[in-house]
């Protein structure tokens, strides 16, 4: 309930989809929040979320999504470049040309259209860029302009010599290894200003309509309807008549066909705005025009033969380096296929792959996943059908009961298991000191485990021999086990620790032992599970 | 809404998962006793049998061919208040895709008397959704549930062994 009240609150303040970060994002978020503030479960932290705005700002820090590099998605900046070089936007005399970056994350964009915009002569040095986010951590670094490696991408950086000082040559650390920083030049800073702020809060526009261009790529994206309505509503509002704006190549269908229609500038789509005055306002998406024809592979083609496909494949990726047979599980078609794309043009490579401003990896492009697909349009193999029939005509199994989970341990030669939540730690041996008058056989004296506890032999309480515990390995394997709680703990020492295990919780109801429970088997040898409230409770009352 | 996907280029066709029981890979076939049209065969399911209609046959006129990807999809079926379980034989099953109620449009005049709900669009495709419950004539399809014997196929051999 928590978590879903949590998500409900997110949405209300920031208009987050949950759906769209993944509700495990929410949830390790959440819990580390919890572990951050020291608190007990999801009901407290919601509690302290509902009281104080600064922690809505603290889980929002941890969950919102701002991976990003310069450049990005570079035709949007292509975009902004051919309409003011063209004269699509037109300044008057003394006018400034004004851009707003929302979503704005770590500054890789706002920095970019300045150096975009400064490499233009014509714009000259009228231009002002605002960047919002809603992320302080992520706007300080921004202001600070200073970025790794990671944040260029991409063939054409030589932008980074003309924008950027290299700082910090090689880590302390490892002084071999090249590890530099580049710092923003001061003359593209200062195009720029950050502003912290919630794009859903009118605070956070200017009055008027004010703005050339509106950035706001990959932003819409994580918002539920709600919040992506009220965000384009306060977009129109400061956008210019005449004005643009870009969203990312994955966000053209959400806007509604009564705020923006498409508009084609130079083999760059796009959408313009409809306007109930007539007047209209342009958007735009940088969405099919550079992009090679592998990542739209024509649909209306039915697919050739494997064998076709992948000669087509080399065809395009031209140069193939390496030359392998790929050979293809039994039944498939055997291939001689050069290297795919994706291991040449990774990460690693210096080679150039047009799509690499679009995806981060290879494993997120599409024609990996176009790969991956073909393998699946291979003739199913008779093993294979033959095995599935049989799995699919049994009845379905049983969803497995409640699992039992138990630290497995052995004493002398005989191997017991103690549920985990009795347990509070094992570790090495620690040298038990005897207590005047009071050691005896069961309890043994006091050992500094993590704190001072009391020592017993559950040898000597089960009745097992203690001496023959080394024989089976020696004492080397020998572990001491805290049980019980901290406040009431017990520390015995086992002979050997197997470690976890997972029981299916037993049904056994044979006559056993006193202090075993229940027989449990493993690796089809006999585990005794130990009463744990029997033992305790005898612990107790023999050691006063 | 969750839907499956499948077929390729133009040939694509959507199904909605509520009706979803289980999709399963292309498993052995019996010929029942007596042909009815675009329907496969019988298949041993769960402990039952059950009829499988080739959706490629139905669609395309064209059977199936059994690729990995081929797969059967296990939908209930109601007839007179009572659910009983078909398979849907699909060719290159491999995606699904998530709308809103509102996505669903009508469809096209072309399509207007196949066995669908509306179109979706799935990457500038117009994809037909198909209505499970229409995909066979009413004849057709209790003659084809008559085929369905809910008897248990392994429990029996399971005693035994």
């Amino acid at each position: 309930m928590p978590q879903a009240e949590i998500e409900r609150l997110l949405a209300e303040k920031i208009g987050l989809d949950p759906e769209s970060v993944g509700r495990g994002a929410i949830e390790l978020a959440v819990r580390r929040r919890i572990e951050a503030l020291g608190l007990d479960d999801e009901t407290q932290y919601l509690g302290q979320l509902r009281r104080s705005d600064e922690e809505v700002q603290e889980l929002v820090e941890e969950v919102v999504v701002r991976n990003s590099w310069f450049f990005r998605e570079r035709r949007a900046f292509a975009f902004v470049r051919h309409c003011c070089a063209g004269g699509v936007v037109t300044l008057g005399s003394g006018e400034e040309l004004r851009l707003l970056s929302l979503g704005c994350a770590y500054g890789e964009e706002p920095y970019s259209i300045a150096i975009e915009l400064l490499d233009l002569q014509e714009i000259g040095q009228q231009f002002r860029i605002d960047a919002v986010d809603i992320s302080r951590r992520a706007l300080e670094i921004a202001a600070r302009g200073r970025y790794r490696k990671n944040a260029f991408w991409g063939d054409d950086l030589s932008f980074r010599d003309r924008y950027f000082e290299r700082v910090g040559e090689g880590s302390r650390s490892a002084p071999g290894r090249e590890d530099p920083e580049f710092q923003i030049k001061e003359r593209v800073a200062e195009r720029v200003s950050f502003t912290h702020g919630n794009v859903l809060e009118p605070q956070v526009y200017p009055a008027v309509a004010t703005y050339h261009f509106i950035f706001c790529r990959n932003l819409l994206i994580y918002m539920d309807e709600r919040a992506r309505e009220q965000t384009l509503l306060a977009i129109k509002r400061v956008l210019l008549p005449t004005g643009y704006l870009l969203v990312g190549s994955a966000e053209g269908g959400r806007l509604p066909s009564y705020h923006f229609e498409t508009v084609r500038l130079e083999g760059l789509l796009g959408f313009r705005r409809v306007d109930p005055t007539g007047t209209s306002t342009g958007i735009a998406v940088d969405k099919d025009a550079e992009i090679s024809p592998a990542a739209k592979v024509p649909k209306e083609r039915q697919r050739p033969p494997m064998k076709l496909l992948l000669q087509q494949e080399q065809d395009r990726d031209r140069a193939p380096r390496t030359r392998r047979p790929t050979a293809l599980p039994p039944g498939g078609l055997e291939v001689v296929v050069e290297s795919f794309c994706w291991e040449r043009a990774g990460l690693l490579s210096d080679e150039a792959c047009p799509l690499r401003d679009e995806y981060i990896t290879c494993t997120s492009c599409p024609r990996f996943k176009e790969h991956g697909r073909t393998l699946l349009d291979r003739a199913a193999p008779q093993d294979y059908v033959d095995l599935c029939t049989e799995i699919y005509r049994q009845p379905k199994p049983d969803e497995i009961q409640a699992k039992l989970s138990a630290l497995v341990f052995r004493l002398a030669d005989r191997w017991f298991a103690l549920p985990t939540d009795h347990v509070l730690l094992v570790a090495n041996p620690e040298k038990i000191r005897s207590v005047p008058h009071r050691s005896g056989k069961v309890f043994r004296g006091i050992v500094n485990l993590t704190g001072i506890r009391l020592c017993v032999s559950l040898h000597a309480l089960l009745d097992l021999d203690e001496e023959r515990g080394g024989s089976h390995g020696g004492a080397a394997k020998a572990r001491m086990i805290a049980l019980g709680t901290e406040e009431r703990s017990w520390v015995f020492v086992a002979d050997e620790v197997h470690g976890v295990r997972q029981f299916e919780d037993p049904g056994l109801d044979e006559e056993t032992e006193i202090y075993t429970r229940e027989l449990l088997t493993w690796n089809e040898r006999t585990v005794g599970l130990l009463d744990t409230d029997l033992l305790l409770a005898n612990l107790a009352r023999i050691v006063q | 809404m969750l839907l499956l996907l499948f077929g390729k280029g133009e040939h694509r066709y959507a199904l909605r998962s509520e009706r979803v029981l289980e999709v399963i890979p292309i498993v052995k076939m019996e010929r029942p006793g007596f042909a009815i049209k675009h329907v496969a065969g019988l298949i041993a399911h769960r402990g039952r049998q059950i009829p499988v209609i080739d959706l490629a046959d139905l669609l395309e006129g064209q059977a199936s061919e059994s690729y990995m990807s081929t797969r059967i999809i296990v939908i209930e079926w109601s007839r007179e208040g009572v659910l009983h379980p078909v398979g849907l034989i699909a060719e290159h099953l491999t995606d699904t895709v998530t709308i809103g109620d509102e996505d669903l449009r009508s469809c096209p005049d072309h399509l207007g008397d196949g066995p669908y709900l509306g179109v979706i669009e799935v990457d500038e495709d117009l994809v037909p959704v198909l209505d499970e419950e229409r995909l066979l004539p009413a004849t057709m399809a209790s003659d084809l549930l008559d085929l369905a014997l809910p008897t248990v196929v392994t429990a029996k051999e399971d005693e035994a062994s």
